[in-house]
């Protein structure tokens, strides 16, 4: 009974909210609209997982009760779902991305509770079927729609079509799996999806994908899930190492989540319950975190008007110290700085996974060693250097607060929402 | 053990220690993120408050152990989270080693403190100065006093964060944010190291805590692996060092890393934070010490090191580079007596090392100053023309000298031979995933007249 009512009101409130966005008059009020919405539909889906849980002490995530942690997944996805509309600059945005963006995240919401494992594949085609339409304006666009579709797309559908008809399941949602979260060489979709999408609507794909993948489990055939460990743990290293050598902002913070994706996904099917747990902590981080500095990446660039490179530093520290301190805390979070919810998720996978898989284990230490690098990269090339003519419009008090509210939650996360 | 009443005296004070400057750096950071300007003497206040406070725990926390009152104890103030046997105790140790570090590293923070207020008086970057130096005092308190290498860990990554971003302080240039990254990234590459070492503790051990051995004046891990986990163990703990130590072959980050404001130089590269290494390997002498393997790779290391940076830091044209590699030599030396096993001497060489250092360090931007000060006293010029017959003879070899200016080609071998050529192959591969994406997405679009139609008509609106 439970969790279909969450789902129905997550998912109806999001709907709800695109189709509002989409009738708005102007782009600030479907801002608002889509806003207020997905804002309703956590607050609901919130009460709820309060109500029906009120021992703190019973959100111990663990194979025992994997409906917990599906459930907190959809919880954050919504909030983040949230944080993602608030901060969207309406110059940046059409209304019908607003729409789109409110469809990702009802995605999200949604698969964690899908009937059959068939449908955890096939579900994210909505989402990236969405995202197409944002993207058709332009030719690099239209290319990054064609990869979308094609490869976490329809390979999602083939994925499903095995798991349906039973034949080579492991194979194809394994490929499906990898696609999914860019590992390479199938990672090109992704990176040029960050270079073309407005980045709310990336950080809405985040989300989605951050949702699939506590699914995912249940996806892949129990025999596939080993190989797939370790092609995981390889696809975090390969895309944390592309991640240092990018010369662009965003390709580079595509590469970065991706990388963290990854990692989830190797802990995901490790054999140790530390590491499961870890997985779904480094999800949270993930849709926390990571998609709070891709969104602040976003704000950087509407205040600067252009995609941002890495070569040289760009001084923007002056102008914004706001922006500069709150992108340096998410992305240090995302990045495991201790005493935060990404250190949890961290220590949580690499206690678990290692007695199982030390080689691989290894390779995901190095590649959050490289994450961190490049997010440090990324602070210092940005908000460093010669400042330019001083301008005005630091964060502004819905930037603020918004902001501040994901450190909060982020730190709350690594503080309360603790198992143990 | 020390008496009942004390050690819940004890057990409440400790974690009081590295969070007060915790406090502190909330309560800087705090008001300016909400866009209210606060003075410098209030953000002098707050630091006053936070160092003080903490010294005057960590003297408390002395006295208890000067009077012999059962130290070196372990208090375990909680437990962060668990999940079956892998739990993250917050767990505090208490013995001479990490008080004397302790109490040294927070003496040296308030005279550092002390000194910036002027010298960085108006200031850009005051506030910010101060925020990082309260997390750096958090994150040595947490070094110091902790009762496990997961609690060690914590405050090593607070001091290399801390150390990054106050490197890069002089925001306006590009020098400090190459240098800044640089420190960075050897302090990441080798925290992996330590890492490492944690969680093959965890896995085959089930904890990483200190514990006192039978006699042991210091905590430590008693040796319980065997085999080849013992130097898989020693040696990442060794390599977690040599980065956050400037150990050869990662020194070059050392002179650089002076970019920073002079006093923040002072604390990190001079007394503090260059000395974090050498704790380490005493907190876990026991590993060290597992193997003569181990011991002896560690004392050729500091040798190696000791020798570098005595060459090269006769040639430094610059006052702060000749100080870094100063540190970076004595360094060295202390690594050498810690493999020999001369813990005690390592100890004390490294406080008395740190505070001379400071010293050297925090009147570099005043030598002229005194230089001219000496010459009027003694009435004539002071010869500064380096003296190749005493001392330097090797350096008058032209190859030592070309090899010495050049750092001995080490920058040149980790930067452009060995990060450099991964950067371009990797850059090679993008370029190569560009171009196949590039034909397939062109081969999807062709074949799907559906998603091309629609992607004109799509165009054609947003052009209207």
């Amino acid at each position: 009974m439970y969790p279909d009512l969450m789902l129905t009101v997550g998912v109806t409130c999001a709907m709800v909210g695109a189709l509002l966005s989409v009738l708005a008059p102007d782009r600030v009020m479907a801002r608002r609209a889509a806003t207020g919405a997905l804002a309703l539909a956590t607050l609901a889906v919130g009460a709820g997982l309060l109500l029906h849980l009120p021992e703190r002490s019973t959100l111990a995530l663990s194979p025992e009760l994997p409906w917990l942690s599906s459930r907190v997944i959809a919880f954050a996805a919504l909030g983040s779902g949230v944080v993602a509309l608030a901060l969207s600059p309406v110059l940046r945005m059409s209304r019908y991305d607003f729409a789109v963006l409110c469809v990702l995240v009802a995605t999200a919401a949604g698969v964690p509770f899908a009937a059959a494992p068939w449908l955890v594949c096939v579900l994210p085609l909505v989402g990236f079927a969405a995202a197409t339409t944002s993207l058709a304006a332009s030719r690099h666009g239209r290319e990054a729609a064609a990869l979308l579709l094609v490869m976490p797309g329809m390979l999602g559908v083939l994925a499903g079509a095995a798991l349906a008809l039973g034949t080579a399941s492991g194979l194809a949602s394994g490929v499906w799996l990898l696609a999914l979260v860019a590992a390479p060489p199938l990672h090109a979709w992704y990176l040029r999806l960050a270079q073309a999408l407005p980045l709310n609507l990336f950080a809405g794909i985040v989300i989605l994908q951050a949702s699939v993948l506590e699914s995912a489990v249940a996806v892949v055939p129990q025999a596939a899930q080993a190989p797939l460990s370790w092609m995981l743990a390889f696809a975090a290293l390969g895309n944390s190492l592309l991640a240092l050598a990018q010369r662009e902002a965003r390709r580079a913070a595509a590469c970065i989540v991706a990388s963290q994706l990854a990692v989830a996904g190797f802990a995901e099917f490790s054999s140790g319950e530390a590491a499961v747990v870890g997985g779904t902590f480094v999800l949270l981080t993930v849709v926390t975190a990571s998609t709070g500095f891709v969104l602040l990446l976003g704000a950087l660039e509407a205040r600067l008007g252009a995609p941002l490179g890495l070569v040289r530093p760009h001084g923007c520290y002056a102008s914004w110290p706001r922006l500069a301190n709150a992108f340096l805390v998410l992305g240090l979070i995302s990045a495991g700085l201790p005493l935060t919810l990404g250190y949890v998720a961290s220590d949580l996978v690499l206690r678990g996974a290692f007695a199982g898989a030390a080689v691989p284990t290894t390779l995901v230490v190095v590649s959050g060693a490289l994450n961190a690098m490049t997010m440090m990269k990324m602070y210092l090339y940005l908000f460093q250097g010669a400042a330019g003519r001083a301008q005005p419009s630091d964060l502004r008090p819905r930037e603020l607060a918004v902001t501040f509210g994901l450190m909060v939650s982020a730190f709350a996360f690594a503080f309360s929402l603790l198992p143990g | 053990m020390l008496p009942e009443f004390l050690q819940d005296v004890v057990a409440h004070i400790v974690p009081l220690v590295p969070a007060l400057p915790v406090l502190a750096f909330v309560l800087i950071l705090l008001p300016r993120l909400f866009g209210h300007a606060t003075s410098e003497r209030y953000t002098y206040g707050v630091v006053s408050c936070g160092v003080l406070g903490s010294s005057l725990l960590m003297g408390i926390l002395a006295a208890v152990l000067l009077a012999g009152l059962g130290v070196p104890s372990v208090f375990t103030a909680g437990r962060w989270f668990a999940v079956g046997h892998d739990a993250f105790e917050v767990s505090f140790g208490l013995d001479t080693l990490g008080l004397a570090y302790g109490v040294f590293s927070l003496l040296m923070v308030a005279l550092v403190a002390a000194f910036s207020r002027r010298y960085l008086h108006r200031e850009q970057g005051f506030h910010r100065f101060y925020a990082l130096l309260m997390l750096f005092a958090a994150g040595l308190a947490l070094v110091s006093l902790a009762g496990s290498l997961d609690m060690l860990l914590i405050g090593w990554e607070l001091v290399g964060i801390s150390s990054t971003l106050l490197i890069a302080f002089f925001n306006q240039r590009p020098g400090p944010v190459r240098n800044a990254l640089r420190a960075f990234v050897t302090y990441r590459a080798c925290d992996v190291g330590l890492v490492i070492a944690i969680v093959c503790l965890h896995v085959n051990f089930g904890d990483a805590d200190f514990v006192r051995a039978d006699g042991a004046a210091w905590l430590g891990m008693p040796q319980r692996a065997a085999g080849g986990l013992v130097m898989l163990i020693g040696m990442s703990l060794i390599f977690a060092a040599m980065g956050k130590s400037a150990q050869v072959p990662f020194s070059g980050w050392l002179p650089r890393a002076m970019e920073g404001p002079t006093p923040s130089s002072a604390i990190f590269y001079g007394a503090l934070s260059v000395h974090l290494g050498p704790f380490l390997l005493l907190r876990c002498h026991e590993q060290v010490h597992a193997s003569p393997l181990i011991a002896v790779a560690l004392v050729v290391i500091g040798l190696t090191t000791t020798a570098h940076g005595a060459l090269v830091g006769r040639v430094q044209t610059d006052i702060k580079s000749m100080l870094a590699y100063g540190s970076v030599t004595q360094v060295g030396l202390i690594m050498a007596e810690i493999g020999l096993g001369l813990h005690l001497l390592a100890l004390l060489h490294i406080i008395g090392h740190a505070g001379y250092r400071t010293l050297q360090i925090l009147r570099a931007p005043s030598l002229l100053h005194d230089r001219h000060h000496l010459e009027q006293m003694l009435g004539h010029h002071v010869s500064h023309a380096v003296d190749l017959d005493s001392g330097n003879r090797w350096l008058s070899l032209p190859r030592v000298y070309r090899h010495t200016l050049e750092r001995g080609g080490l920058d040149a071998l980790l930067t452009d031979r060995l990060v450099g050529t991964l950067l371009d192959g990797l850059r090679g591969l993008d370029a190569v995933e560009q171009r196949w994406s590039g034909r397939l997405a062109r081969g999807v679009l062709a074949v799907l007249p559906g998603v091309r139609g629609h992607a004109r008509a799509e165009e054609k609106a947003h052009v209207s």
